[in-house]
């Protein structure tokens, strides 16, 4: 009776495996249908698994006796105990899903998906980078690079990142995301690696640090990302054009070499941080390197935040 | 008799399995003989017999002629003839409950403690010709002396299934031909593990199963005195059940033939042949000695632990099964946990819920004991049975 109640999720899930336990789920949940329709359980289930764990107990008969002539109180034990951890773990669920964290709102206690998924994601990251993969964070020097967010945000971020690495596009959404959610407590250094792998990075540079004189920085790495896949010889005057500034003067600027030595001394200090693929982020010694889950990043900064 | 010997000749017991079977009321095992004369048929002399007439079905009706003769010796018949292959017990019975003349208020006589397969049968009969039944109390001679009068058909087990006692037969098959009736036995616990003789008894039908003698499952056999089965009028006819026929007659076979309707079982009667075979060169006398031997133990062990065994509590008396409850456990969870420790055996009421009911009894276990079981079995068995009686309060 009760006892299908907790076998129909075991026998679920085994069931994935194996055909045997897939009959077995198909008569706990007939049994289980049969209960909750105040009907005896006829498979005969229950019976089948209260003498199978009897046999098991046998080498200490008290034990055995006591769960045999106990079974339906153990059973229902059992069951609640199942009832509230299946309450539990949606529970957690829920606040994984609104809070990104599964012990609610404003908690630093261990979560297990956030665990699974910071572990994972080196692969999703542009590189062409014949570093260690080791990570200097004190090399760090950002004075200088552009800032979004309040200047005199609490926490910095910092962003390694490349024009035309499609990772570097794929992290933006989360990366604003967290600056509109701690706007105020948390800023961004967008430091820029234009990797020899990707076409135009190098002139994507150069068009930002052009827009960057007029204040303009943002809009033109934002609009760069957005029309990663389009870059071309003509795309950068047009991108200038379409966020307002001067034609003539950003071409000027572009066809000059006057950031050639910026960016280059940019790439070296990448370098020199150990940068090895792009996007690498920091919040403060902490790295993570490629695009990162919302929560992730969110829990980080939540726990540099508060120490 | 050699119990080590035989075991090595059953595969399912083969030492790595050690599986312990004590369900041999239900179903036996089979030696690997039963199993390579069956397949010889089918790699071998896979054709008809009684129908064409080219070397592999000659073959065929060889064999099974031989596993004819096989048969009756076993039984010891006066002739093949009388030997009718059917499916199991149950399709014999039913052929006699269809094949025999009744008519409207002709008694038929049955124990109180009839397999489903001798109850049902007469219960259909019943409706259908509006035959009349009676019952006796199983092994009571003096009621059944009482209910003897007027009846044209006894039908009884000879050794039940439920407890294992016998009905004494051979008193009461005098009796009822004293009184007129002719008599069918269902020998389907019978047979498998005692020396039977048809003749000696003077029974006029004897049924049983190849499958609880160590044959095949689908083959069983409807034993017949030759003078009464030709006054049968057979139910079922088809392909070889005639000799000749025209749009509107025919020309019915000899025996058995006539019974044994359309394209038969070869290999099954074949591998009953070689079981037969077998049987008899352990020696019926040995098997039933030994399973008694076995029941012993079992049996002193149950009174041990205050069992409620089903029938009397000497075992000689109860061939090779130990029926019994323990406590007020449910027997299904007894034999669920000997299945968890690789004992297999039966809980239920074993296709008699008439008797369970009337008596007030929700089923049993029943362990069923064969030539091939041992006492170390037995000790193992009766461990776990110490170990379960200990769940009762
Ligand atoms: C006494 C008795 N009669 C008849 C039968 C029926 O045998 P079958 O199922 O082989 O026809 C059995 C089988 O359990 C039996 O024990």
């Amino acid at each position: 009776m009760v006892i299908c109640l907790i076998a129909l999720p075991v026998f679920l899930i085994l069931g994935i495996f194996s055909v045997k336990y897939r009959l077995l789920a198909k008569e706990a949940f007939r049994c289980f249908f049969k209960t909750v329709t105040l009907k005896p359980c006829d498979t005969g289930l229950d019976q089948k698994i209260k003498s199978e764990i009897t046999a098991r107990l046998m080498w200490w008969p008290p034990l055995a006796s006591i769960f045999y002539n106990r079974f339906n109180v153990i059973s229902w034990v059992f069951a609640i105990l199942i009832i509230t951890s299946t309450f539990f773990v949606g529970q957690g669920a829920y606040n994984y899903a609104v809070y990104g964290n599964c012990n609610g709102e404003n908690s630093n206690q261990f979560c297990i998906f956030n665990v699974v998924r910071a572990e994972q994601p080196e692969k999703e990251a542009c590189s062409k980078i014949e570093n260690e993969h080791e990570l200097h964070p004190e090399k760090i020097k950002i004075d200088g690079y552009p800032v979004r967010g309040d200047p005199d945000a609490k926490l910095t971020m910092v962003e390694y990142g490349c024009f035309g690495c499609p990772y570097t596009k794929k992290a933006e959404p989360v990366v604003r995301g967290l600056l509109k959610e701690f706007a105020g407590d948390v800023n961004l250094v967008y430091y820029n690696v234009p990797l020899s792998i990707h076409k135009y990075s190098i002139e994507a540079s150069k068009a930002a640090s052009c827009a960057r004189e007029h204040n303009k920085y943002w809009e033109y790495h934002d609009i760069l990302l957005e029309n990663q896949d389009e870059l071309s010889d003509g795309s950068f005057a047009r991108f200038a054009q379409e966020i307002g500034l001067d034609e003539k003067e950003f071409s000027e600027c572009f066809n000059s070499s006057k950031y050639d030595n910026y960016i280059n001394e940019s790439y070296n200090g990448a370098l020199a941080v150990g940068i090895y693929g792009t996007p690498t982020f920091f919040i403060n010694n902490v790295s993570l390197v490629g695009p990162q889950d919302y929560r992730t990043l969110k829990k980080m900064i939540k726990d540099e935040l508060e120490k | 008799m050699n119990v080590e010997k035989i075991r090595k000749d059953f595969p399912a017991l083969d030492a790595g399995k050690q599986l312990i079977y004590f369900d041999n009321a239900c179903t036996t095992l089979r030696p690997v003989q039963v199993m390579q004369k069956m397949n010889e048929y089918y790699k071998e002399y896979p054709s008809c017999a009684g129908r064409s007439n080219h070397r592999l079905s000659m073959k065929v009706n060889e064999e099974v002629m031989k596993a004819r003769k096989n048969i009756a010796n076993f039984f010891n018949a006066k002739d093949d003839s009388e030997v009718i292959f059917t499916r199991n017990t149950t399709e014999s019975i039913n052929l006699i409950a269809n094949a025999f003349k009744l008519k409207r208020e002709d008694i038929v006589l049955g124990s109180d403690k009839e397999h489903n397969s001798n109850l049902l049968p007469w219960l259909l009969a019943e409706r259908r010709i509006g035959i009349t039944r009676k019952i006796f109390k199983f092994n009571d001679i003096e009621d059944f002396k009482n209910k003897i009068k007027g009846v044209k058909l006894v039908s009884i087990v000879h050794t039940s299934n439920v407890d294992g006692t016998s009905n004494d037969v051979k008193e009461m098959i005098k009796i009822s031909h004293e009184n007129g009736a002719v008599v069918l036995l269902d020998a389907a616990q019978s047979a498998p593990h005692k020396e039977l003789n048809v003749r000696k008894l003077d029974a006029d039908f004897l049924a049983c199963s190849g499958h609880k003698m160590l044959g095949p499952s689908g083959i069983g056999v409807l034993y017949g005195k030759k003078e009464l089965l030709e006054q049968l009028t057979p139910f079922m006819m088809g392909g070889d059940t005639v000799n000749n026929t025209t749009y509107d007659g025919f020309e019915i076979k000899a025996l058995p033939e006539r019974f044994e309707a359309g394209l038969q079982n070869y290999s099954g009667i074949i591998g009953f042949g070689e079981a037969v075979n077998y049987l008899k060169k352990v020696g019926l006398d040995n098997i039933e000695s030994h399973e008694k031997e076995l029941n012993k133990r079992i049996t002193g062990g149950l009174v041990e632990i205050n069992a409620n065994i089903i029938g009397p509590k000497d075992a000689n008396l109860r061939s090779g099964i130990a029926s019994f409850n323990i406590g007020n456990i449910n027997p299904h969870d007894i034999s669920l946990m000997l299945n968890a420790k690789n004992i297999m055996l039966r809980s239920g009421m074993y296709c008699v819920h008439s008797w369970f009911n009337a008596n007030k009894i929700n089923g049993s276990v029943r362990a069923s004991l064969y030539l091939y079981n041992t006492k170390e079995e037995v000790e193992i068995f009766m461990k776990h049975i110490k170990d379960i009686a200990k769940l009762v309060r």
